[in-house]
């Protein structure tokens, strides 16, 4: 299962607000070919993974990409 | 008592309640009682999951590195149908030969 840690993996600083940018940016990870989407087809694919190798990459780079 | 399903099912447990007991203080940060069973259950979990984590390997990949070795990848996962006691891999779910697996050790 999945824990919340109360940081980001990298520092937010944003010097010039910008909607449009915010825009693209929150389609890329929400959207249709975003980072979520991804992230949830790596945890699906995961079941069908024959070796521990696979296992272990796809979890983790699942979670990896699931929250921002 | 010290089983592995028998440990593991005392931190699920235990986690049930932590969370249950996040939710509500979420809404009633102050609630002395609650507060108290989160703590409580807090230092209980910490207990079991060091039990755990020292006798049957990491729950977590932070925890998943010894000197020499990468435990965190060793099987079961999860979804691995099997008894923790034979460890075998996950070729269970899949259906592949056993002649056809990628070996333990390189």
């Amino acid at each position: 299962m999945w824990v919340y840690d109360k940081k980001t993996e990298y520092p937010i600083n944003i010097k010039r607000p910008d909607p449009r940018m915010a825009k693209l940016i929150l389609t890329q990870y929400g959207g249709p070919n975003g980072e979520l989407a991804a992230s949830l087809r790596y945890l699906s694919q995961r079941y069908a993974m024959p070796n521990k190798e696979s296992k272990a990459i796809l979890t983790d780079i699942g979670t990896e990409e699931l929250v921002p | 008592m010290d089983g592995k399903n028998e440990l593991l099912e005392q931190i699920r447990a235990t986690d049930f309640a932590l969370i249950e007991l996040n939710l509500f203080l979420d809404t009633h940060p102050s609630d002395e009682n609650a507060l108290k069973d989160f703590r409580m259950l807090a230092e209980t979990r910490e207990k079991l999951y060091r039990q755990f984590t020292q006798k049957y390997g990491p729950l977590k990949a932070v925890d998943g590195a010894t000197s020499d070795c990468w435990l965190w990848i060793n099987d079961p996962w999860p979804w691995d149908q099997m008894k923790w006691e034979e460890l075998k891999g996950g070729m269970a779910n899949v259906g592949l030969r056993q002649e056809n697996r990628v070996p333990d050790k390189y």
